[in-house]
């Protein structure tokens, strides 16, 4: 017996990404609450004219009109429900806001992935909303990790079991959390990490969103929290991350302008 | 993939034996970014139907471009020189340089016959998402020209797409060539979001870029 699929549906959905596909057409990759990461034909979008233009770029929350196609679906109405143009305005916030897609994208398999709908739509409206991005994207990140499986280890020592100190603390991405100095032969890959930066790392885990953005993180330990992290995200994906080495560069700019002082 | 199914409906009907030369035209034909299974079949039995004259030109010209393109030297842009066409025209305006997404954005500001500048092929847009970063793209072929010492370059405009990818390599851009002291300014609003160069309307471009704004 086969099963009758309704010949259209209705969804609202983040749009992920695009890629190119047949003449103006394209492939757009959606998340949806319902159906979770799935990738659907818009037809004619790269046209000036087209019905679809602007309501399909990275990063829109849309309601969309889907119809049953052969293999892919296709879209046959898209209304922007938000854009979040302050998430676009500068470019450390849109490196940012497509380092998000990109995570979104990467944790979540075809028809999968539809619990990460709703944190994808908290940090995005955080993004633009103006809190600080770097305590915004780090929650995210958490709770990416946590929903797949990959907590980190951030009090215990992850070779012995013993509580480690943060001034004792080495960090392993292979395995996922801290390790005491003495237990060092007995993993992977180390890093050092400042104790400061795992007090953080100790805090992004536990403490609530409101809470978190009363934290004082200057920039270098900023920097530090966020190569810590996407270091971890890379190991846990196993894959480089352009997304994240792009944030990390425009970051840097930012810093390094900062503390330059113009020369006479 | 998901075309596979179609694939099959367009590309094997019609022939029996799998590697008929037609069939193998028409999967030629269909590997081509932009061809789906439809138009490659259109293709091939349009060139089927036309003079011979014609499939000899077609496939003359395929091998010359593979043994003779090359990239322009100055601007990245296809060539059969070390320069190109435009980059060899001493009446262009060198002070001027216009960065595009790809060779074909080139062709449509062409068309509008509103610029007289040089161009800059970047051969794609960040996308981190698909795996390309700054470093992918001809973006440091970008900066040597405008740092270099003998470059009179005083203005660089981003004519990059219209899209959220577009955009952000248009921020990219003005950031690191604004650091070098030359005057970015990107094309104005009205080619509508999303949308590609190649397929915007001459009026519309040529608007666009007469009322460019700085970055
Ligand atoms: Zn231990
Ligand atoms: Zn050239």
């Amino acid at each position: 017996m086969t099963e009758r699929r309704p010949r259209t549906y209705s969804t609202k959905a983040i749009v992920i990404g695009q890629r190119d596909y047949v003449d103006s057409a394209r492939i757009i990759t959606i998340l949806s609450p319902e159906f979770g990461k799935r990738e659907i034909v818009a037809r004619g979008l790269l046209k000036p004219k087209s019905r679809l233009a602007g309501h399909l770029e990275p990063g829109t929350y849309c309601q969309l009109e889907i119809a049953v196609g052969r293999n892919l679906d296709i879209i046959r109405e898209a209304q922007t429900i938000e854009m979040f143009r302050e998430a676009r305005s500068d470019l450390q916030s849109l490196t940012i806001f497509l380092y998000a897609l990109d995570l979104a994208d990467k944790f979540s398999l075809e028809d999968t992935g539809g619990e990460l709908f709703n944190p994808l739509l908290t940090v995005i409206q955080r993004i633009a909303g103006g809190y600080p991005h770097s305590v915004s994207i780090r929650s995210f990140e958490f709770e990416l990790l946590d929903s797949s499986g990959f907590r980190p280890v951030l009090d215990q020592c992850i070779h012995c079991g013993s509580d480690v100190p943060a001034e004792d603390a080495v960090w392993s991405p292979t395995d996922g959390g801290v390790v005491l100095k003495q237990c060092l032969d007995n993993v992977q890959r180390v890093s050092s990490i400042s104790s400061r930066a795992l007090k953080v790392l100790r805090a992004y885990q536990e403490w609530d969103f409101d809470q978190l953005v009363t934290i004082a993180v200057d920039s270098s330990l900023e920097l530090e929290l966020s190569s810590v992290m996407h270091d971890l995200m890379k190991t846990v994906l196993e894959r480089e991350l352009k997304s994240a080495n792009l944030v990390e560069e425009v970051r840097w700019w930012q810093v390094s302008n900062d503390h330059v002082t113009k020369p006479n | 993939m998901g075309t596979e199914s179609e694939s099959e409906r367009y590309l094997i009907s019609g022939s029996r034996e799998t590697k008929s030369p037609i069939t193998r035209l028409v999967n030629s034909f269909h590997s081509l970014p932009g061809i789906g299974p439809r138009s490659a079949q259109r293709l091939a039995y349009h060139i089927l139907r036309s003079p011979d004259a014609l499939a000899r030109e077609l496939a003359e010209s395929l091998i010359e471009v593979k043994e003779n393109i090359v990239l322009c030297r100055d601007c990245q842009n296809l060539t059969v020189d070390v320069l190109c066409l435009v980059c060899m025209d001493s009446s262009r305006d060198s002070t001027v340089v216009c960065v595009v997404e790809e060779p074909l954005d080139v062709t449509a500001i062409e068309r509008t016959g509103d610029f007289t500048g040089l161009y800059h092929v970047l051969h794609g847009v960040i996308s981190p998402r698909m795996g390309i970063g700054p470093e992918d793209i001809k973006i440091q072929e970008l900066l040597s020209r405008v740092h270099a010492p003998t470059s009179n370059i005083a203005e660089v405009i981003v004519a990059t797409n219209p899209s959220t990818e577009g955009e952000a390599t248009a921020m990219y851009l003005s950031r690191i060539i604004q650091d070098a002291g030359t005057k970015v300014t990107r094309l104005a609003r009205g080619l509508s979001t999303g949308s590609d160069l190649e397929y915007a309307d001459i009026d519309t471009l040529g608007r666009a870029l007469q009322n460019r704004h700085v970055m």
